[in-house]
């Protein structure tokens, strides 16, 4: 398992988010183990894992909901949390709303709080496409409405960080675009920086510019959107029987784009390339095993990384 | 603090129970005066005068104003408070509190406060309606008897050490229905409980020392000092005991 880089001995100044060993252990099981996390400012940043994996936990912990058993929060480059949480909107697990209210009333009590005048209320129930819901009452709400108006008091008091929690569930693909885009929007043009967990893969990926991989309560790894890319790139498997020579022959022919994969390499070339590789390495005694196009995609990389 | 306590009275000034347990309160309040009304037209004899205690103190407006804390108010108490103090953690909306950074301890006064201002308005409400309900049905405002004022105070101290018990039931166990239930069924077992030990001992007697006990000599007319120093210790300890509870536990647990 690759390991998560390591921290320098105090916590550093550039992240919005940065914990150092943060766990949170339940009587039956560690639900987060010791992550080192670092969300960048501008950041989009996917948190991926399997239900139960510990991205909601691990969500808590930052937002205070829940307390730490063991580790570090900082958050904008400073310790004094509950200062710091002002700034942050959050929408985890299910919206908190009251059942009882309209979407208005429910901005209007939770804008006490988090800050916000009525037109930015109306703005921001026009934003998520609840202007028009008059006094329906929330409990009401399709599951759809019901993650746009939780996403709408995320967006209160103009956060400079939104931690959202499975934002698109219960969407369907026109809401899901509206998130993404609105998403993006505040991304760019506010610059607010997002941790968003989410199962859906594509969809994430059409947004985030850093991941990090939970698995089992650990961090497997944190990996920017080229790195990623780079990874995920199409390309030739070959698996022979002595991989170290193969490689030094496929680079003394001039193939330098050339990764390990496993006990495999992965050689990015012309894919027509591959007769021409095959009898390269044959002919320099080398016994190639096998010799495939490798589509190697996005959900691919993450599933591998998950120990699947 | 300030913006906590905002919504708080936000959310109370637009919670149906609020305006639902009033009204009930003050409606029992109504139907116990129309039926003391009632007993007293058909009662005939002394001796059924005597049986219930008009012989000496005839029902007038002090009286009923002072018997509120005997009656079924507590009920309904417990009844607003727990859905009022429970309705954050069973809709998951205090999440949205806490991820905006406030502490546990800002939560916690920021509910026990707005919880007793509304249950002191309740009681005072009450007290009021029962006054002018006595006064209308019985006609007379009756003797204020040894220790009147005292026994007033002392009968709002009670209630407001009653209410923090059933917020510290409400705020620790968090959900609507357990709450309840051990706000509801809680007195009435500890009142056999009591029962049982007044059996038992010969020489005191022990359920004169509980809330309710107290509740009860202390909406008599002619209140002694014992009563009131009783009144006051006791509420004094449920009280604090309560809200210390209250804060430790809601102080430990994951939000």
């Amino acid at each position: 398992m690759e390991q998560v880089k390591p921290m320098e001995t105090a916590l550093s100044e550039e992240y919005v988010i940065e914990t150092r060993s943060l766990t949170k252990r339940f009587p039956t099981k560690v639900a987060v183990d010791h992550i080192n996390m670092h969300v960048k400012k501008g950041d989009i940043y996917g948190l991926i894992g399997k239900n139960g994996a510990g991205k909601t936990t691990a969500m808590k912990l930052i937002l205070g909901i829940m307390r730490p058993s063991a580790g570090q929060i900082k958050l904008f480059g400073s310790t004094r949390l509950f200062k710091m949480r002002s700034r942050i909107g959050s929408l985890i697990e299910t919206p908190g709303f009251y059942k009882g209210c309209t979407a208005f009333e429910n901005m209007k009590r939770f804008s006490i709080v988090s800050g916000g005048t009525d037109q930015e209320i109306n703005e921001l129930l026009d934003f998520v496409g609840l202007g028009d819901v008059g006094k329906k009452k929330a409990g009401h709400f399709s599951l759809g409405m019901k993650q746009r108006l939780g996403i709408a008091i995320a967006l209160l008091g103009n956060p400079d960080l939104l931690i959202l929690d499975e934002p698109i569930n219960g969407l369907d693909p026109t809401g899901m675009k509206e998130i993404r885009d609105l998403i993006l929007k505040l991304n760019r043009e506010k610059g607010v920086t997002f941790m968003i967990s989410s199962h859906l893969l594509d969809e994430l990926g059409k947004i985030a510019t850093t991941y990090g991989i939970i698995n089992n309560g650990e961090l497997v790894e944190e990996i920017t959107a080229e790195e990623l890319e780079d990874r995920c790139r199409q390309g030739l498997k070959i698996a022979a029987d002595d991989i170290n020579q193969a490689e030094a022959i496929l680079k003394e022919s001039g193939f330098t784009d050339i990764s390990h994969r496993g006990e495999s390499l992965l050689v990015h070339t012309d894919l027509t390339r591959s007769a021409e590789i095959n009898t390269l390495l044959v002919k320099k005694g080398i016994a190639v095993s096998e010799l495939t196009v490798l589509n190697y995609g996005f959900e691919d990389y993450f599933i591998e990384r998950l120990g699947k | 603090m300030k913006k906590l306590m905002q919504l708080e009275f936000r959310r109370l000034l637009r919670a149906k129970s609020f305006y639902i347990c009033l009204a009930i309160s003050l409606a029992m309040v109504l139907i116990t005066g129309v039926t003391t009304k009632v007993i007293l037209a058909t009662i005939e004899s002394e001796e059924a005068l005597s049986a219930f205690g008009y012989d000496v103190n005839p029902p007038s407006a002090l009286s009923t104003m002072k018997g509120i804390g005997a009656s079924s108010l507590l009920m309904v108490l417990a009844a607003f408070i727990t859905l009022f103090v429970t309705e954050d953690y069973q809709g998951n909306t205090i999440k949205n509190i806490y991820a905006k950074g406030y502490s546990n301890d800002l939560v916690f006064f920021s509910k026990y406060l707005s919880t007793l201002v509304s249950c002191v308005f309740i009681v005072l409400a009450t007290a009021l309606f029962a006054f002018f309900s006595g006064l209308a049905l019985f006609g007379e405002v009756g003797h204020t008897g040894h220790f009147f004022a005292g026994s007033i105070v002392a009968i709002l101290f009670v209630l407001i050490a009653y209410v923090t018990i059933y917020f510290m039931v409400a705020i620790c166990i968090r959900k609507v229905g357990g709450a309840l239930a051990i706000s509801l069924v809680g007195p009435v077992v500890l009142a056999l409980i009591l029962m049982l030990l007044d059996s038992i001992s010969s020489k005191v007697t022990v359920s004169d020392y509980w809330l309710d006990g107290i509740l009860t000599n202390l909406s008599e007319q002619d209140v002694s000092g014992k009563t009131l120093i009783l009144a006051f210790t006791m509420g004094f300890n449920m009280l604090a005991g309560s809200l210390l509870i209250g804060f430790f536990v809601n102080r430990k647990k994951d939000r």
